[in-house]
């Protein structure tokens, strides 16, 4: 079925293990603070995976999951000391986390490995455990996506004073987020790091910020769907365009510049709005209402009448 | 029974708020009735909106206290005063711009305490679509039911306006603190807007209103008071106010 992707296998599974780092930075970046110390989370939950199943013979599910439980822990610790930080300072400061795991990866050489890592504790994780894995993320997000605390969530996006002037807990929201952030991360870094069978201080670095945020972004923040899309075009792009050599890192931060430029909704909202004008105007037709669009949407029209 | 024998729902002891040398507002006193619109002029600068945000949380007093029907409420953060139903607006409306009127309208449902009790039973659903619907009749009491559909960012000012406003009272507030909600409409929309104050008024809401426009302020409020360089200047019913020779001297300064 995937076939027409023309992606090799090694691709597909990529895209997929991206689609859980994604989220992860989906997770940190839909409630509008700069708290990028995701690849910090996802570091943390390889080396569980490494340092657990390769050197003590653990369950790989037993470390993945002590892998989630220190990067939350790490989350909370983190969240304590970044509190009062926002908008730069807190991007930088989140930074420092990311390059503090590397660090502790490359001289904590009796636990970590060192320079050289921690390599041969390969599980096999078929594909359709992939598959899974992130449709149970993607659903989680869609559900969450149709709450009413989801629309605050998104206000605290664009306004956090007036997310607090509705009655959000804006300080109590970030620390959420950003637990979930390091619960999604700590569980993608540890199933990319059984996959690949390694990891290495190299892994979990600053690029890995701004490579997961160019993928929420251009797939669209707050939307259940942005990190999938941002994650199956940041997985399939370098692939495709293999041959144009040098080219290719050029086109694809001219992609992004315009998509960044003309659809700051990412394509996820770009399509929502587009989905919702397209609604408007229909109805607005079948009221004979001409190109107006101020007709209501269909579901709601409907809904409003039913509990009348 | 008339509105003094009501115990007031609100009321502001010798607030003081300091930006580090400069004093925005030097010990203001206010109580307000449940019923009752009190208004809140004074030139630019006088501190107005500063007093809005003390109350509403936004600005934590260097002095002084607030009191939501007898309890201090004076160091609350701001979601936890929206929690309790004191509702405010903002000088220049504010939106999640990329969703519907409906949308920002409904999402400030979840954290009122009034729906809590007003809600009806039923399923999660039926629950959902009961604030959708709760949403849409306050867009239609303010007449803007035709741009439930509309994204925010699409919006004309006067619309935003009204949607901010339908937003503020949709939970059953008790406390509503508009900050100059007549300011860039038309005399049209702001006698619409009167209307939708005295009908919030006879629910038994305490409203705050800060405004410009004197002459609205005379009409809509049955209480004033004329604030100048961060301090109450005047007290009392509007029509004396403007015939009082400290407010004049505020205002023209002369």
């Amino acid at each position: 079925m995937l076939d027409v992707l023309r992606l090799s296998d090694v691709a597909i599974d990529i895209m997929l293990i991206n689609c859980v780092l994604a989220y992860a930075a989906s997770a940190a970046l839909s409630g509008g603070a700069f708290n990028v110390a995701y690849p910090g989370f996802m570091g943390v939950g390889a080396y569980s995976a490494g340092i657990l199943s390769g050197d003590h013979g653990w369950h790989p599910i037993m470390a993945t999951l002590a892998g989630i439980a220190v990067a939350l822990l790490a989350a909370l610790l983190l969240q304590v000391l970044l509190r009062r930080l926002d908008g730069v300072y807190l991007a930088v400061a989140s930074v420092g986390f990311v390059v503090l795991i590397g660090a502790l990866g490359r001289n904590l050489t009796s636990i970590t490995g060192g320079a050289i890592g921690l390599h041969g504790f390969r599980a096999q994780l078929s594909r359709e455990e992939l598959v899974l894995l992130v449709a149970v993320i993607a659903f989680g997000f869609f559900v969450f996506g149709r709450s009413r605390l989801a629309s605050l969530v998104a206000i605290r996006r664009e306004d956090p004073e007036l997310a607090s002037a509705l009655g959000l807990k804006v300080d109590r929201m970030g620390t959420i987020l950003v637990m979930v952030s390091a619960g999604l991360g700590a569980l993608g870094g540890s199933v990319r790091a059984y996959w690949l069978g390694g990891v290495s201080p190299g892994d979990y670095v600053f690029t890995l910020v701004l490579t997961l945020m160019a993928m929420v972004v251009v797939g669209g923040v707050g939307h259940w769907s942005g990190p999938l899309i941002g994650a199956a075009i940041f997985t399939a792009l370098p692939e495709w365009t293999r041959d144009l050599g040098t080219w290719r890192d050029i086109g694809i931060g001219a992609i992004v510049l315009v998509i960044v430029r003309f659809a700051p909704g990412g394509i996820a909202g770009t399509f929502q709005a587009l989905w919702a004008r397209r609604r408007m105007r229909t109805m607005a037709r079948a009221e004979g209402r001409g190109g107006g669009v101020g007709a209501p949407l269909k579901p709601l029209a409907a809904a409003t009448q039913e509990a009348s | 029974m008339s509105l003094d024998d009501v115990e007031p729902v609100l009321q502001v002891h010798d607030a003081e708020v300091r930006f580090g040398g400069v004093r925005a507002l030097g010990g203001v006193s206010l109580s307000v009735r449940p019923g009752e619109v009190c208004g809140l002029v004074g030139p630019n600068g006088s501190g107005k909106s500063t007093l809005i945000n003390v109350i509403s949380g936004f600005v934590a007093p260097t002095a002084g206290r607030v009191e939501l029907a007898g309890r201090d409420i004076t160091d609350l953060p701001p979601e936890a005063i929206a929690r309790m139903d004191i509702r405010r607006t903002f000088q220049r409306p504010r939106f999640n711009e990329m969703t519907t009127s409906l949308e920002n309208i409904v999402a400030a449902i979840k954290y009122s305490s009034a729906w809590k009790t007003d809600r009806p039973e039923g399923s999660f659903f039926q629950r959902r679509r009961a604030e959708e619907k709760a949403a849409m009749e306050a867009l239609d009491l303010v007449g803007a039911a035709e741009f439930c559909a509309w994204r925010a960012s699409a919006l004309s000012h006067g619309s935003r306006r009204k949607v901010e406003f339908a937003r503020a009272v949709v939970g059953r507030p008790r406390v509503l603190l508009l900050d100059e909600p007549t300011s860039g409409v038309s005399q049209a929309h702001a006698d619409l807007m009167r209307d939708q104050i005295f009908q919030q008024r006879d629910l038994g809401v305490a409203v705050v209103l800060v405004d410009h426009d004197l002459n609205f302020v005379e009409g809509t409020c049955s209480r004033v008071v004329v604030m100048d360089a961060g301090r109450a200047i005047f007290e009392g019913a509007p029509e004396e106010a403007f015939a009082d020779p400290r407010v004049v001297e505020a205002y023209v300064g002369v």
